[in-house]
């Protein structure tokens, strides 16, 4: 700092001077930043719920199954598979580690959850494993949507 | 039931603590029940922000099994309860931080407000936090570094399906380069703006004291003060009716010319 800066620094200090600047392009990058992270889960279409869901919480694939494995919504293709997949595997775990409340396994350095939640099972895939916690938010997202679809 | 309220930054050093802190001594000075849970189980530090230190049974405890929710509830100031949570790393080692949620809900019929202090992060603990209460109050300072954690711990309370309840601005300086209410209301979704805390000395004098005292109890008409006073008001829906002397909020005062502040000076020399 040069003289000039110094002496610039002291009237600042000593006048009070505010010599603070908002950031335009920061601001910029936060609004687009915001509006990126904006998700409507408020529909009554089912598929489209799972799909805007799987946004939301940055999964793969998101499966409902009866606790029988058979299918009731399903965000991928394959979604029987999946859902016998899921069901058996926790039914499993959960008959030789009696109060399991979910299942959590890497495959190929990703995650497949598996949790039950008010008699259906939730088979989640993603990048990363998610909390149970994160894993009943979006089973009790799916079950109001489920709920208002049966009325 | 009461209503649970978890207070949220993201980013550290806000001064989430102290606000829920004062903002829950504040309600308690209306008569209203109030019960402050440190969910902070990494970096507990709002028992000492109370001027509490000896606190034997913690959340840790209680998360563990170890002990009653009941037997961890202390008397704070004011009247305000408090569960602390344990200071030894250990004891967060082994803690499931998703029991909260449960120790919440026995709890919830007990009190009118209970308020949770998250940690910063964005991590389990702070998802657990969250996702213990049924509002989130977002604690941010005026500028786009703190803003920016504050979006993403707002896009966290969704994901947990936790409502993002509104905004408290701390440490407002007034400066040219903060961000104004208005720009932090639209960069979060149009949150309404729950509280202007401006940056007062006294909120940080307070707790560099023998005994810290929250700054609403040790200066009570100090700017900072009637600012959570003010959100305690908004919150519980009461009227607000806080210490004779005159606040000039922290905006109008950075407005004031050098020769006002003067005279200003000299005004208050005489007084």
């Amino acid at each position: 700092m040069g003289i000039s800066g110094a002496l610039r620094r002291f009237a600042e200090v000593v006048l009070d001077i505010d010599s603070t600047e908002l950031s335009i392009e920061q601001c910029r990058a936060l609004e687009e930043f915001s509006a990126k992270m904006k998700f409507d889960t408020d529909t009554s279409d089912l598929k489209k719920l799972m799909g805007v869901l799987k946004r939301k919480h940055l999964v793969d694939s998101i499966c409902v199954a009866k606790l029988n494995g058979s299918a009731i919504a399903s965000t991928n293709g394959s979604s029987g598979t999946e859902c016998i997949l899921g069901t058996s595997m926790f039914k499993y775990i959960n008959s030789e580690l009696p109060k399991s409340e979910s299942v959590f396994v890497k495959v190929d350095g990703n995650w497949l959850m598996i949790m039950p939640y008010d008699a259906k099972m939730y088979i989640v895939r993603a990048p990363s494993n998610l909390s149970t916690i994160e894993l009943k938010a979006i089973a009790k997202e799916l079950e109001r949507a489920l709920k208002r679809k049966k009325s | 039931m009461g209503r649970v309220i978890t207070l949220v930054s993201g980013k550290g050093g806000v001064g989430k603590t102290s606000i829920t802190a004062n903002l829950g001594i504040a309600l308690a000075k209306r008569g209203i029940s109030v019960l402050l849970i440190d969910a902070d189980v990494a970096m507990a530090n709002l028992s000492l922000m109370l001027g509490m230190h000896s606190n034997p049974i913690s959340l840790h405890d209680v998360l563990l099994g170890e002990a009653d929710v009941e037997d961890a509830i202390y008397d704070g100031p004011a009247g305000v309860k408090f569960i602390p949570s344990g200071l030894s790393l250990e004891g967060y080692r082994r803690v499931d931080s998703e029991r909260l949620q449960s120790i919440v809900n026995s709890l919830q019929k007990q009190y009118d407000f209970i308020i949770l202090d998250a940690p910063a992060g964005i991590e389990k603990n702070v998802a657990s936090a969250i996702a213990a209460a049924d509002e989130a109050l977002l604690v941010t300072m005026p500028n786009t570094l703190s803003l920016t954690d504050a979006i993403k711990i707002k896009l966290l309370a969704e994901r947990l399906d936790v409502k993002p309840l509104g905004i408290v601005v701390n440490f407002i300086m007034g400066e040219k380069g903060e961000l104004r209410d208005y720009e932090i209301s639209k960069l979060l979704d149009e949150l309404p703006i729950y509280g202007l805390v401006p940056y007062d000395d006294e909120m940080r004098r307070s707790f560099i004291q023998k005994t810290p005292h929250p700054v609403v109890l040790r200066r009570p008409s100090s700017k900072s003060a009637v600012a959570i006073q003010k959100i305690a008001a908004k919150l519980s829906g009461t009227p607000i009716s806080i210490g004779t002397k005159k606040q000039i909020p922290a905006e109008e005062a950075k407005k004031q010319g050098i020769f006002a502040r003067i005279i200003g000076m000299f005004k208050k020399g005489k007084g």
